[in-house]
């Protein structure tokens, strides 16, 4: 299970990770000097989206309700932000790799066209929802959920295996 | 628990849901038909464990005289006198075929459980529901094999080691890795206490962090709201009076406002990010249906949280333009993005887009100041744990 210290921890990397992404996000634009540093913080933007990926898959792997083997519940519930974590994971890359192809050269240039501007309103957009997501789930990830499932093992499977008296020690580790 | 290993296995924890009785109804028959293949073939298995099913209603009788701490069986027998033989000799068989399941295996499982979970059910039928956990721990009368005379006969036909098993006083409580032995009176007076403070262990949860954060959240978001409406009015005021009367000045506007055009746009995003966040926050996403007729009905929180969603949009919208302003250059310069004509067709909608995004800011912030306590999404996803343990807040706000 995850500690109380061990979350804080994990909450506040996740936060980090996403306040980090927020900000290149916001004032990347401002930044285009030399195309390097764009360069740079793109690159680590798309490094902190993955690592808050596999974050939050450590913290499925963390819950009592993954190691009863009920994996299917939790992706489930959590549906949404992997999906769209995994899109804006793409946008990202595909927006980064199309603004440095053509700012690379001169980067005060004018470089707005149509499908750019698309492809950018979308991702900032998506940007939105994962982050709300994200906020969403990781707070959720406490707890109640852990109660919710443990409460559907016990009704739906007879128990056969399991003497009455793992239930009334701390072993189930609740 | 301390307890002999060849006891019958102890039978399943109350299970609340329905579908467990239409099950347990027709095992309770077959014992006492004796038709059933079940029941023949327990039969059958304990005539060859060397007794028979007639001899074993007499030492059990006995055996009730002389031991007279078995109130549960004494119950029993007086209010079903005609059954007596037929009880006790099935309550011999599980506890010989339980002894048989040493030797040969599991062999005789299904029955036998049908006959030992008979009995109990019985028994817990006439309790209410409240007493049954306490009732777990306290003494099984038919794991306690009080017959010495039968086991001994057994042991010298099998050479599995059996004990004779007996109440013990003590419940063995595994705390920190470790089994403490604790009196079993008082850990059935306590059993719910216990179980509370269990659970409040630590006393810092993770469930209490992610309020903690959920609320920070919500303090940062307030004070975006703030800040971007009035942003946005000091924006768009900024405008109108650089443009002068009726747009008549816009290159005084292109020329003082395109250092200031870029900056802005990052962070009007900025402030519009947090506060989407932070407005979707307040509405439930779970009921989707209640968001939407909350919609529907004007409810201020959740009308703020679309606002602030076309806000961003719109202001997404005009990326464009605003690299084109920060990028201005007279027309006279060679190269220039502004040709002579164009500024005003380019300007115009931007202008609007901008008075509209500053209204709808300005909007949603007065929405959500006239309730700025309300968290829909927080009582969903906490209300839930508080509803289940009413106690246990009290008891952390009494200890604090």
């Amino acid at each position: 299970m995850l500690q109380t210290s061990n979350y804080s921890l994990v909450l506040s990397l996740q936060f980090l990770l996403l306040s980090y992404d927020l900000f290149v996000n916001s004032f990347s634009e401002l930044l285009r000097k030399a195309p390097v540093i764009q360069l740079v913080l793109f690159i680590i933007q798309d490094i902190a989206v993955l690592f808050n990926i596999i974050i939050i898959f450590l913290m499925f792997f963390n819950t009592f309700v993954f190691q009863a083997g009920l994996v299917n519940l939790l992706f489930h519930k959590f549906k949404g932000t992997i999906i769209l974590t995994a899109v804006y994971f793409a946008l990202s890359i595909s927006l980064h790799v199309w603004v440095m192809n053509l700012r690379w050269k001169n980067s005060n240039s004018f470089i707005w066209t149509d499908g750019l501007q698309t492809l950018f309103v979308f991702q900032r957009l998506e940007s939105r929802k994962t982050k709300l997501c994200f906020r969403q789930a990781l707070q959720t990830e406490s707890r109640q959920l852990q109660k919710k499932v443990t409460a559907t093992i016990y009704r739906h499977k007879p128990l056969t295996y399991l003497p009455t008296d793992v239930w009334t020690s701390e072993s189930c580790g609740l | 628990m301390g307890k002999n290993p060849v006891r019958p296995p102890r039978a399943l924890p109350p299970v609340p849901s329905q579908d467990d009785i239409p099950l347990s109804r027709p095992k309770k028959k077959k014992p006492r038909t004796k038709n059933t293949p079940a029941s023949a073939s327990l039969e059958g298995l304990a005539q060859t464990a060397g007794r028979r099913p007639s001899e074993g209603s007499e030492p059990s009788t006995k055996e009730l005289k002389e031991h007279p701490e078995a109130p549960v069986q004494r119950r029993q027998k007086k209010t079903r006198l005609p059954l007596e033989l037929e009880i006790s000799s099935t309550q011999n068989k599980a506890s010989s075929s339980s002894l048989l399941r040493n030797e040969n295996g599991i062999d005789a499982e299904p029955a036998e459980e049908a006959v030992i979970q008979k009995p109990r059910r019985k028994t817990k039928k006439t309790q209410p529901a409240e007493l049954q956990y306490a009732n777990e721990l306290g003494v099984e009368d038919e794991d306690i094999i009080t017959d010495e005379q039968t086991t001994l006969e057994q042991q010298s036909v099998f050479t599995a080691p059996t004990g004779i098993s007996q109440p013990v006083g003590k419940v063995f409580v595994e705390k920190s890795r470790r089994f403490q032995a604790a009196d079993r009176s008082e850990l059935i007076k306590t059993t719910e206490n216990i179980d509370v403070s269990m659970d409040m262990k630590p006393s810092w949860t993770t469930r209490d962090v992610a309020l903690t954060v959920h609320r920070a959240f919500r303090m940062i978001g307030l004070f975006s709201h703030g800040f971007l409406a009035g942003c946005a009015v000091w924006n768009i005021v900024v405008i109108y009076v650089l443009a002068g009367d009726q747009l008549s000045n816009l290159s005084n506007l292109l020329q003082q406002y395109k250092t200031l055009a870029y900056p802005f746009q990052s962070l009007l995003y900025l402030l519009l990010a947090l506060s989407t966040i932070s407005a979707f926050d307040r509405i439930d996403f779970a009921k989707m249906s209640v968001a939407i007729r909350n919609f529907l009905a004007l409810d201020p929180t959740t009308l703020a949280s679309f606002l602030y969603f076309t806000a961003l949009i719109l202001s997404l919208s005009q990326q464009m333009t605003s690299d084109r302003i920060h990028l201005y250059t007279p027309s006279s310069v060679n190269g220039s993005l502004w040709e002579a004509g164009i500024e005003e067709q380019i300007l115009q909608p931007w202008i609007v887009v901008n008075l509209v995004v500053a209204l709808l800011v300005g909007l949603s912030w007065l929405f959500l100041s006239y309730r700025p306590g309300m968290d829909l999404s927080e009582e969903l996803m906490f209300s839930s744990e508080v509803e289940e343990y009413p106690d246990k807040d009290k008891e952390i706000k009494a200890s604090s």
